[in-house]
Protein backbone atom coordinates (compact mmCIF):
# COMPACT_ATOMS: atom_id res chain seq x y z
CA UNK A 1 0.00 0.00 0.00
CA UNK A 2 2.64 2.52 0.67
CA UNK A 3 5.08 1.54 -1.74
CA UNK A 4 1.94 1.88 -4.71
CA UNK A 5 1.10 5.35 -2.79
CA UNK A 6 5.07 6.36 -2.96
CA UNK A 7 4.89 5.42 -6.90
CA UNK A 8 1.77 7.59 -7.36
CA UNK A 9 3.02 10.47 -5.72
CA UNK A 10 6.33 10.16 -7.80
CA UNK A 11 4.33 10.18 -10.91
CA UNK A 12 2.82 13.32 -10.43
CA UNK A 13 5.45 15.13 -8.88
CA UNK A 14 7.74 14.12 -12.61
CA UNK A 15 5.31 14.94 -14.24
CA UNK A 16 3.69 18.32 -12.59
CA UNK A 17 6.73 19.59 -11.49
CA UNK A 18 9.80 18.22 -12.97
CA UNK A 19 8.98 17.22 -16.38
CA UNK A 20 11.78 15.39 -18.12
CA UNK A 21 13.73 14.21 -15.24
CA UNK A 22 14.88 10.86 -14.52
CA UNK A 23 12.67 8.88 -12.12
CA UNK A 24 15.29 7.66 -10.16
CA UNK A 25 16.87 11.01 -9.40
CA UNK A 26 13.61 11.51 -7.74
CA UNK A 27 14.05 9.05 -4.36
CA UNK A 28 11.98 8.81 -1.69
CA UNK A 29 14.13 10.71 0.66
CA UNK A 30 14.67 13.74 -1.77
CA UNK A 31 13.60 16.67 -0.36
CA UNK A 32 10.62 18.56 -2.64
CA UNK A 33 9.68 21.54 -0.38
CA UNK A 34 13.13 22.93 1.61
CA UNK A 35 14.90 22.22 -2.21
CA UNK A 36 12.67 24.12 -4.24
CA UNK A 37 10.97 22.04 -6.55
CA UNK A 38 7.61 22.57 -5.25
CA UNK A 39 6.68 26.02 -3.80
CA UNK A 40 3.51 26.81 -1.49
CA UNK A 41 1.52 26.66 -5.00
CA UNK A 42 2.96 24.41 -5.76
CA UNK A 43 2.23 22.40 -2.55
CA UNK A 44 -1.72 23.70 -2.89
CA UNK A 45 -1.98 21.92 -6.08
CA UNK A 46 -0.47 18.95 -4.86
CA UNK A 47 -2.87 18.80 -1.83
CA UNK A 48 -5.98 19.18 -3.98
CA UNK A 49 -4.34 15.97 -6.24
CA UNK A 50 -4.17 13.69 -3.07
CA UNK A 51 -7.53 15.04 -1.66
CA UNK A 52 -9.60 13.64 -4.59
CA UNK A 53 -7.09 10.97 -5.36
CA UNK A 54 -7.04 9.49 -1.89
CA UNK A 55 -10.16 10.92 -0.39
CA UNK A 56 -8.93 12.56 2.38
CA UNK A 57 -9.40 16.10 3.91
CA UNK A 58 -5.40 17.83 4.27
CA UNK A 59 -6.11 20.60 7.75
CA UNK A 60 -3.76 23.56 7.19
CA UNK A 61 -1.51 22.65 9.92
CA UNK A 62 -1.01 19.04 8.42
CA UNK A 63 0.46 21.08 5.12
CA UNK A 64 3.79 21.71 6.61
CA UNK A 65 6.92 21.00 5.54
CA UNK A 66 6.93 18.03 8.01
CA UNK A 67 4.46 15.94 5.96
CA UNK A 68 5.11 17.27 3.03
CA UNK A 69 8.98 17.40 2.58
CA UNK A 70 9.25 13.90 0.75
CA UNK A 71 7.76 11.10 -0.64
CA UNK A 72 7.85 8.70 1.92
CA UNK A 73 6.43 11.75 4.24
CA UNK A 74 3.25 12.22 1.80
CA UNK A 75 2.85 8.26 1.80
CA UNK A 76 3.26 7.86 5.64
CA UNK A 77 0.47 10.84 6.05
CA UNK A 78 -2.10 9.45 3.44
CA UNK A 79 -1.69 6.40 5.15
CA UNK A 80 -2.23 7.43 8.56
CA UNK A 81 -4.88 9.64 7.17
CA UNK A 82 -6.82 6.92 5.69
CA UNK A 83 -6.27 4.76 8.16
CA UNK A 84 -7.94 7.35 10.62
CA UNK A 85 -10.75 7.75 7.92
CA UNK A 86 -10.33 11.87 8.50
CA UNK B 1 26.73 5.23 5.10
CA UNK B 2 24.18 3.16 7.67
CA UNK B 3 20.64 3.42 6.23
CA UNK B 4 19.54 0.05 5.96
CA UNK B 5 17.69 0.56 9.45
CA UNK B 6 13.86 0.63 8.85
CA UNK B 7 11.75 0.64 11.97
CA UNK B 8 8.37 1.98 11.83
CA UNK B 9 8.56 5.98 12.33
CA UNK B 10 6.61 7.28 15.57
CA UNK B 11 3.88 9.23 15.71
CA UNK B 12 4.05 12.53 13.30
CA UNK B 13 6.92 10.82 11.31
CA UNK B 14 9.75 11.11 14.41
CA UNK B 15 12.03 8.62 13.54
CA UNK B 16 12.19 5.40 15.57
CA UNK B 17 14.34 4.96 18.68
CA UNK B 18 16.07 2.08 17.23
CA UNK B 19 16.89 4.45 13.43
CA UNK B 20 18.09 7.20 15.33
CA UNK B 21 20.58 5.02 17.52
CA UNK B 22 22.01 3.51 14.56
CA UNK B 23 22.18 6.10 12.71
CA UNK B 24 24.87 7.66 15.54
CA UNK B 25 26.90 4.84 15.67
CA UNK B 26 30.66 5.73 16.11
CA UNK B 27 32.96 5.12 13.44
CA UNK B 28 36.27 6.33 14.67
CA UNK B 29 38.06 7.17 11.38
CA UNK B 30 34.82 8.71 9.92
CA UNK B 31 35.09 10.78 13.08
CA UNK B 32 38.40 11.82 12.79
CA UNK B 33 37.85 13.24 9.31
CA UNK B 34 35.05 15.27 10.65
CA UNK B 35 37.14 16.92 13.62
CA UNK B 36 40.15 17.61 11.63
CA UNK B 37 38.27 19.64 9.36
CA UNK B 38 36.29 21.32 12.16
CA UNK B 39 39.83 22.01 13.62
CA UNK B 40 40.51 23.98 10.78
CA UNK B 41 37.81 26.24 11.47
CA UNK B 42 38.72 26.25 15.11
CA UNK B 43 42.31 27.81 13.82
CA UNK B 44 40.99 30.00 11.12
CA UNK B 45 38.36 31.91 13.29
CA UNK B 46 41.13 32.81 15.92
CA UNK B 47 43.02 34.46 13.17
CA UNK B 48 40.30 35.91 11.23
CA UNK B 49 38.14 38.49 11.76
CA UNK B 50 34.37 37.57 10.48
CA UNK B 51 32.54 40.71 12.52
CA UNK B 52 31.33 39.02 15.04
CA UNK B 53 34.12 37.99 18.15
CA UNK B 54 31.91 35.83 19.78
CA UNK B 55 31.87 32.90 16.42
CA UNK B 56 35.31 31.97 17.80
CA UNK B 57 34.17 31.19 21.43
CA UNK B 58 30.95 29.72 19.99
CA UNK B 59 32.80 27.66 17.42
CA UNK B 60 35.24 26.07 20.29
CA UNK B 61 32.33 25.48 22.12
CA UNK B 62 30.73 23.24 19.29
CA UNK B 63 33.81 21.20 18.55
CA UNK B 64 34.48 20.49 21.60
CA UNK B 65 30.20 19.59 22.23
CA UNK B 66 30.81 17.53 19.07
CA UNK B 67 34.18 15.74 20.24
CA UNK B 68 32.09 14.56 23.50
CA UNK B 69 28.58 14.47 22.23
CA UNK B 70 29.99 12.09 19.32
CA UNK B 71 31.25 9.17 21.71
CA UNK B 72 28.39 8.98 24.13
CA UNK B 73 25.37 6.31 23.55
CA UNK B 74 22.35 7.42 21.65
CA UNK B 75 20.07 7.99 25.41
CA UNK B 76 22.28 10.41 26.73
CA UNK B 77 23.32 12.72 23.47
CA UNK B 78 19.69 14.97 24.23
CA UNK B 79 20.32 15.17 27.58
CA UNK B 80 24.10 16.13 27.09
CA UNK B 81 23.01 18.63 23.78
CA UNK B 82 20.47 20.31 26.13
CA UNK B 83 22.69 21.15 29.48
CA UNK B 84 25.74 21.85 27.72
CA UNK B 85 23.70 24.60 25.73
CA UNK B 86 22.47 25.84 28.91
CA UNK B 87 26.15 25.87 30.35
CA UNK B 88 27.02 27.63 26.80
CA UNK B 89 24.68 30.76 27.89
CA UNK B 90 26.88 31.74 30.42
CA UNK B 91 30.07 31.52 28.11
CA UNK B 92 28.14 33.59 25.30
CA UNK B 93 26.79 35.59 27.38
CA UNK B 94 26.78 37.99 30.73
CA UNK B 95 25.91 35.52 33.89
CA UNK B 96 22.35 37.89 34.89
CA UNK B 97 21.45 37.97 31.23
CA UNK B 98 21.77 34.21 30.72
CA UNK B 99 20.03 33.63 33.96
CA UNK B 100 17.21 35.78 33.40
CA UNK B 101 17.50 34.34 29.79
CA UNK B 102 16.55 30.41 30.91
CA UNK B 103 14.15 32.09 34.00
CA UNK B 104 12.02 33.36 31.12
CA UNK B 105 12.04 30.34 29.52
CA UNK B 106 11.27 28.06 32.20
CA UNK B 107 8.49 30.30 33.35
CA UNK B 108 6.78 30.26 29.70
CA UNK B 109 7.19 26.84 29.63
CA UNK B 110 5.31 26.38 33.06
CA UNK B 111 2.58 28.78 31.60
CA UNK B 112 2.95 26.56 28.34
CA UNK B 113 2.52 22.84 30.18
CA UNK B 114 -0.08 24.21 33.01
CA UNK B 115 -3.43 22.71 32.99
CA UNK B 116 -5.10 25.48 31.91
CA UNK B 117 -7.28 25.21 28.12
CA UNK B 118 -4.66 26.16 25.76
CA UNK B 119 -6.85 29.40 24.85
CA UNK B 120 -5.90 30.49 28.37
CA UNK B 121 -2.24 29.46 27.89
CA UNK B 122 -2.06 31.70 24.92
CA UNK B 123 -3.49 34.50 26.92
CA UNK B 124 -1.29 34.10 29.83
CA UNK B 125 1.47 33.71 27.24
CA UNK B 126 0.08 37.25 25.43
CA UNK B 127 0.15 38.88 28.69
CA UNK B 128 3.55 38.11 29.47
CA UNK B 129 5.23 39.33 26.03
CA UNK B 130 3.31 42.42 27.00
CA UNK B 131 5.32 42.73 30.15
CA UNK B 132 8.46 42.06 27.92
CA UNK B 133 7.55 44.45 25.79
CA UNK B 134 7.20 47.13 28.17
CA UNK B 135 10.09 46.67 30.28
CA UNK B 136 11.91 46.73 26.89
CA UNK B 137 10.64 49.58 25.26
CA UNK B 138 10.77 51.41 29.33
CA UNK B 139 14.38 49.90 30.04
CA UNK B 140 12.85 49.19 32.92
CA UNK B 141 14.32 46.80 35.84
CA UNK B 142 18.28 47.47 35.03
CA UNK B 143 18.34 44.51 32.35
CA UNK B 144 21.65 43.58 30.40
CA UNK B 145 21.11 45.57 27.26
CA UNK B 146 22.85 42.16 25.92
CA UNK B 147 19.71 40.00 27.11
CA UNK B 148 17.24 41.54 25.27
CA UNK B 149 18.54 40.42 21.45
CA UNK B 150 18.91 36.95 23.17
CA UNK B 151 16.03 36.55 24.10
CA UNK B 152 14.04 38.45 20.92
CA UNK B 153 16.46 35.36 18.90
CA UNK B 154 15.53 32.46 21.47
CA UNK B 155 11.75 33.01 21.89
CA UNK B 156 10.02 35.51 19.25
CA UNK B 157 9.44 33.60 16.36
CA UNK B 158 10.31 30.03 17.26
CA UNK B 159 7.57 30.63 20.41
CA UNK B 160 4.92 31.50 17.90
CA UNK B 161 5.61 28.41 16.15
CA UNK B 162 5.93 26.16 19.17
CA UNK B 163 2.29 27.33 20.50
CA UNK B 164 1.24 26.62 16.93
CA UNK B 165 2.13 23.43 16.71
CA UNK B 166 1.34 22.77 20.74
CA UNK B 167 -2.47 23.58 19.44
CA UNK B 168 -2.39 20.22 17.26
CA UNK B 169 0.15 17.82 19.27
CA UNK B 170 -1.60 14.94 20.85
CA UNK B 171 0.63 15.16 23.81
CA UNK B 172 1.20 18.11 26.34
CA UNK B 173 4.56 20.16 26.58
CA UNK B 174 7.90 18.36 26.94
CA UNK B 175 10.71 19.55 28.72
CA UNK B 176 13.43 18.38 26.72
CA UNK B 177 12.11 18.77 23.74
CA UNK B 178 11.44 22.83 24.70
CA UNK B 179 14.70 23.02 25.66
CA UNK B 180 16.76 21.44 23.24
CA UNK B 181 14.51 23.61 20.81
CA UNK B 182 15.01 27.11 22.20
CA UNK B 183 18.11 26.83 23.81
CA UNK B 184 20.60 26.73 20.78
CA UNK B 185 23.87 27.70 21.32
CA UNK B 186 24.47 30.02 18.31
CA UNK B 187 21.11 31.26 19.28
CA UNK B 188 22.91 33.46 22.10
CA UNK B 189 25.25 35.54 19.81
CA UNK B 190 23.68 35.65 16.66
CA UNK B 191 20.51 37.90 16.28
CA UNK B 192 19.89 37.03 12.73
CA UNK B 193 18.59 33.43 13.67
CA UNK B 194 17.37 31.24 11.16
CA UNK B 195 13.37 30.79 11.97
CA UNK B 196 13.92 26.99 13.00
CA UNK B 197 10.59 24.77 12.53
CA UNK B 198 9.74 22.79 15.79
CA UNK B 199 8.44 19.86 13.53
CA UNK B 200 11.16 19.70 11.42
CA UNK B 201 14.00 20.25 14.42
CA UNK B 202 12.55 17.30 15.96
CA UNK B 203 11.86 15.00 12.85
CA UNK B 204 14.96 15.89 12.18
CA UNK B 205 17.30 14.11 15.02
CA UNK B 206 19.05 11.72 14.07
CA UNK B 207 16.89 10.84 10.88
CA UNK B 208 20.29 9.97 8.50
CA UNK B 209 23.42 9.06 9.48
CA UNK B 210 25.64 10.97 11.37
CA UNK B 211 28.77 11.27 8.97
CA UNK B 212 26.59 12.24 6.48
CA UNK B 213 24.62 15.00 7.85
CA UNK B 214 27.25 16.55 9.97
CA UNK B 215 29.98 16.34 7.13
CA UNK B 216 27.04 18.67 4.89
CA UNK B 217 26.84 20.34 8.18
CA UNK B 218 30.77 20.85 7.75
CA UNK B 219 30.29 22.08 3.74
CA UNK B 220 27.48 24.65 5.14
CA UNK B 221 29.84 26.26 8.07
CA UNK B 222 32.17 26.54 5.22
CA UNK B 223 30.00 28.39 3.06
CA UNK B 224 28.64 30.46 5.65
CA UNK B 225 32.26 31.54 6.36
CA UNK B 226 32.81 32.60 2.60
CA UNK B 227 29.78 35.18 3.08
CA UNK B 228 31.08 36.32 6.18
CA UNK B 229 34.09 37.06 5.09
CA UNK B 230 33.40 38.90 1.72
CA UNK B 231 31.18 41.07 4.00
CA UNK B 232 34.14 42.13 6.38
CA UNK B 233 36.17 42.09 2.93
CA UNK B 234 33.37 44.85 1.94
CA UNK B 235 33.48 46.58 5.40
CA UNK B 236 37.47 46.35 5.96
CA UNK B 237 38.20 48.03 2.52
CA UNK B 238 35.59 51.02 2.72
CA UNK B 239 33.35 49.67 0.26
CA UNK B 240 30.29 49.05 2.35
CA UNK B 241 30.70 53.02 3.72
CA UNK B 242 29.11 53.72 0.33
CA UNK B 243 26.15 52.53 0.92
CA UNK B 244 23.67 54.95 1.43
CA UNK B 245 22.33 58.21 -0.42
CA UNK B 246 25.02 60.08 -1.90
CA UNK B 247 28.08 58.29 -1.51
CA UNK B 248 29.60 56.84 -4.33
CA UNK B 249 27.96 55.69 -7.40
CA UNK B 250 24.78 55.08 -7.67
CA UNK B 251 25.37 51.78 -9.49
CA UNK B 252 27.95 50.32 -7.18
CA UNK B 253 25.56 51.55 -4.00
CA UNK B 254 23.02 49.45 -4.99
CA UNK B 255 25.22 46.28 -5.91
CA UNK B 256 26.58 46.94 -2.37
CA UNK B 257 22.57 47.03 -0.57
CA UNK B 258 22.44 43.32 -2.22
CA UNK B 259 25.66 42.33 -0.87
CA UNK B 260 24.91 43.52 2.81
CA UNK B 261 22.62 40.46 3.07
CA UNK B 262 25.56 38.26 3.19
CA UNK B 263 26.04 38.32 7.18
CA UNK B 264 22.79 37.29 7.14
CA UNK B 265 22.87 33.96 4.71
CA UNK B 266 26.19 33.25 6.00
CA UNK B 267 25.43 32.96 9.65
CA UNK B 268 22.34 30.94 8.68
CA UNK B 269 24.32 28.52 6.86
CA UNK B 270 26.99 28.72 9.76
CA UNK B 271 24.21 27.99 12.46
CA UNK B 272 22.59 25.22 10.81
CA UNK B 273 25.65 23.43 9.59
CA UNK B 274 27.10 23.31 13.50
CA UNK B 275 23.14 21.99 14.40
CA UNK B 276 24.17 19.42 11.99
CA UNK B 277 26.93 18.47 14.23
CA UNK B 278 24.54 17.53 16.87
CA UNK B 279 22.25 15.05 14.72
CA UNK B 280 19.39 17.91 13.61
CA UNK B 281 19.43 17.20 10.09
CA UNK B 282 18.12 20.35 8.67
CA UNK B 283 17.50 21.95 5.46
CA UNK B 284 19.46 24.66 3.75
CA UNK B 285 18.75 27.81 4.93
CA UNK B 286 19.49 29.93 1.50
CA UNK B 287 19.82 28.54 -1.97
CA UNK B 288 21.32 30.48 -4.36
CA UNK B 289 19.61 32.99 -4.60
CA UNK B 290 21.43 35.46 -6.54
CA UNK B 291 20.23 32.80 -9.15
CA UNK B 292 16.62 33.66 -8.65
CA UNK B 293 14.67 34.36 -12.03
CA UNK B 294 11.88 35.65 -10.61
CA UNK B 295 10.81 38.09 -7.68
CA UNK B 296 8.64 34.34 -6.30
CA UNK B 297 11.39 32.91 -7.10
CA UNK B 298 13.55 34.79 -5.51
CA UNK B 299 10.97 34.84 -2.31
CA UNK B 300 11.16 30.79 -2.40
CA UNK B 301 15.48 30.72 -2.54
CA UNK B 302 16.27 33.47 0.15
CA UNK B 303 15.40 32.55 3.90
CA UNK B 304 13.92 29.17 3.09
CA UNK B 305 13.64 28.81 7.38
CA UNK B 306 12.01 32.35 7.20
CA UNK B 307 9.43 32.06 4.06
CA UNK B 308 8.42 28.32 5.53
CA UNK B 309 7.34 30.32 8.69
CA UNK B 310 5.03 32.78 7.05
CA UNK B 311 3.79 29.64 5.23
CA UNK B 312 2.95 27.90 8.10
CA UNK B 313 1.53 30.48 10.48
CA UNK B 314 0.00 32.75 8.37
CA UNK B 315 -0.59 31.29 4.23
CA UNK B 316 -1.92 27.67 5.26
CA UNK B 317 -4.66 28.55 7.75
CA UNK B 318 -5.80 31.66 5.66
CA UNK B 319 -5.81 30.10 2.51
CA UNK B 320 -7.46 27.14 3.73
CA UNK B 321 -9.86 29.27 5.37
CA UNK B 322 -11.20 31.06 1.99
CA UNK B 323 -9.88 28.84 -0.62
CA UNK B 324 -13.77 27.27 -0.97
CA UNK B 325 -13.97 31.26 -2.60
CA UNK B 326 -11.87 30.40 -5.47
CA UNK B 327 -8.25 29.03 -5.49
CA UNK B 328 -6.39 32.36 -7.35
CA UNK B 329 -8.21 35.08 -5.10
CA UNK B 330 -7.18 32.81 -1.89
CA UNK B 331 -3.55 32.53 -2.80
CA UNK B 332 -3.56 36.08 -3.62
CA UNK B 333 -5.05 37.32 -0.41
CA UNK B 334 -2.57 34.63 1.49
CA UNK B 335 0.27 35.93 -0.56
CA UNK B 336 -0.90 39.89 0.51
CA UNK B 337 -1.01 38.91 3.97
CA UNK B 338 2.15 37.04 4.38
CA UNK B 339 3.73 40.47 3.13
CA UNK B 340 2.08 42.46 5.58
CA UNK B 341 3.04 39.83 8.74
CA UNK B 342 6.79 40.11 6.87
CA UNK B 343 7.11 43.61 7.44
CA UNK B 344 5.19 43.66 10.85
CA UNK B 345 7.99 40.52 12.33
CA UNK B 346 10.93 42.52 10.80
CA UNK B 347 9.77 45.47 12.64
CA UNK B 348 9.45 43.59 16.07
CA UNK B 349 12.72 41.97 15.54
CA UNK B 350 14.06 45.45 15.06
CA UNK B 351 12.57 46.46 18.32
CA UNK B 352 14.46 43.31 20.35
CA UNK B 353 17.42 44.32 18.42
CA UNK B 354 16.94 47.96 19.80
CA UNK B 355 17.15 49.59 16.25
CA UNK B 356 14.50 52.12 14.99
CA UNK B 357 11.06 50.66 14.68
CA UNK B 358 8.99 52.26 11.93
CA UNK B 359 10.32 53.25 9.07
CA UNK B 360 8.87 54.10 5.54
CA UNK B 361 11.61 52.78 3.71
CA UNK B 362 10.92 49.31 5.06
CA UNK B 363 7.36 49.50 4.54
CA UNK B 364 8.14 50.62 1.39
CA UNK B 365 10.16 47.88 0.86
CA UNK B 366 7.80 45.11 1.51
CA UNK B 367 5.11 46.62 -0.02
CA UNK B 368 6.72 46.80 -3.66
CA UNK B 369 8.53 43.01 -2.78
CA UNK B 370 4.62 42.09 -1.68
CA UNK B 371 3.01 43.71 -4.93
CA UNK B 372 5.40 42.32 -7.02
CA UNK B 373 4.86 38.62 -5.85
CA UNK B 374 1.35 38.92 -5.72
CA UNK B 375 1.86 39.42 -9.59
CA UNK B 376 3.99 36.68 -10.15
CA UNK B 377 1.23 34.55 -8.34
CA UNK B 378 -1.15 35.59 -11.15
CA UNK B 379 1.35 34.69 -13.80
CA UNK B 380 2.23 31.32 -12.54
CA UNK B 381 -1.12 30.43 -12.07
CA UNK B 382 -2.08 31.52 -15.35
CA UNK B 383 0.90 29.16 -16.58
CA UNK B 384 0.71 26.15 -13.76
CA UNK B 385 2.72 23.60 -16.16
CA UNK B 386 6.26 24.66 -16.47
CA UNK B 387 7.97 22.61 -18.90
CA UNK B 388 12.01 22.38 -19.57
CA UNK B 389 13.79 24.69 -21.85
CA UNK B 390 16.66 23.63 -23.54
CA UNK B 391 16.80 25.74 -26.02
CA UNK B 392 19.65 28.17 -26.36
CA UNK B 393 16.75 31.23 -26.76
CA UNK B 394 15.22 29.93 -23.69
CA UNK B 395 18.23 30.07 -21.41
CA UNK B 396 19.77 33.67 -22.84
CA UNK B 397 16.15 34.78 -21.63
CA UNK B 398 16.52 33.05 -18.16
CA UNK B 399 20.09 34.97 -18.11
CA UNK B 400 18.07 38.23 -18.89
CA UNK B 401 15.33 37.30 -16.14
CA UNK B 402 18.47 36.73 -13.32
CA UNK B 403 19.78 39.78 -13.96
CA UNK B 404 16.85 41.82 -13.77
CA UNK B 405 15.88 40.43 -10.63
CA UNK B 406 18.89 41.35 -9.45
CA UNK B 407 18.85 45.02 -10.28
CA UNK B 408 15.15 44.95 -8.67
CA UNK B 409 15.60 43.43 -5.31
CA UNK B 410 19.14 45.35 -5.25
CA UNK B 411 17.51 48.63 -6.03
CA UNK B 412 14.74 47.70 -3.42
CA UNK B 413 17.21 46.83 -0.68
CA UNK B 414 18.95 50.31 -0.96
CA UNK B 415 15.65 52.11 -1.14
CA UNK B 416 16.15 50.79 3.20
CA UNK B 417 18.81 52.85 3.03
CA UNK B 418 17.69 56.10 2.03
CA UNK B 419 15.61 58.76 4.45
CA UNK B 420 12.48 58.66 2.88
CA UNK B 421 11.47 61.52 5.32
CA UNK B 422 14.58 64.08 4.99
CA UNK B 423 13.47 63.47 0.83
CA UNK B 424 9.59 63.93 1.33
CA UNK B 425 10.50 67.45 3.23
CA UNK B 426 13.03 68.49 0.40
CA UNK B 427 9.92 67.77 -2.03
CA UNK B 428 6.90 68.92 0.10
CA UNK B 429 7.60 72.65 1.25
CA UNK B 430 6.33 72.84 4.29
CA UNK B 431 6.19 69.15 5.22
CA UNK B 432 8.28 68.51 8.58
CA UNK B 433 8.63 65.25 8.51
CA UNK B 434 11.32 63.64 11.78
CA UNK B 435 14.38 62.08 9.71
CA UNK B 436 15.65 58.86 11.12
CA UNK B 437 19.42 57.73 11.30
CA UNK B 438 18.48 53.68 9.25
CA UNK B 439 18.72 51.08 10.72
CA UNK B 440 22.17 50.04 8.86
CA UNK B 441 22.99 47.82 5.78
CA UNK B 442 22.32 44.46 7.15
CA UNK B 443 19.03 43.49 7.22
CA UNK B 444 17.33 39.97 6.96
Amino acid sequence: MNDQIKEEIRQYILTEFLPGEKPSNLRDDTALRTSGIIDSVGLLRMIDYIEERYKIQVEAHEAGVENFDRIEDIAAFIQRKSATGA
Amino acid sequence: MSGTVSAAPRPGGLPAPETQAEHSKPEFRRFALLAVQLGFFVIAFRFVDLGNSAIFKLTCLIVIGFCISYWLPFRLKEPFFILYSLAGAYVLLDPVSATLLIAAGLVMFGILRSALAYRWRVAAMIGLAAIFVYVRATHGLQIPKAFWPAFGTVFMFRMIIYIYDLKHSSQPAQLNEYLSYFFLLPGYIFVLFPIVDFHTFRKSYFKRDIHTVAQTGIWWMFRGTTHLLAFQYLVRYGLLHTVGPGKGLLASRIVLAYFAYWPVSGSHHLIVGMLRLFGYDLPEAHRRYLLAHSVLDFWRRINVYRREFYIKIFYLPLYFKIRRGGELRAQLISTAVVFVATWATHVAQYFWNGTPLFSFGEAFFWGVFGAFAMVNVWIEYQHKKHRPETDWASRIRKVAQIAAVFVFVASLRYSREIDWAKLGNRLVPGLHLKTAAPAGPTKE
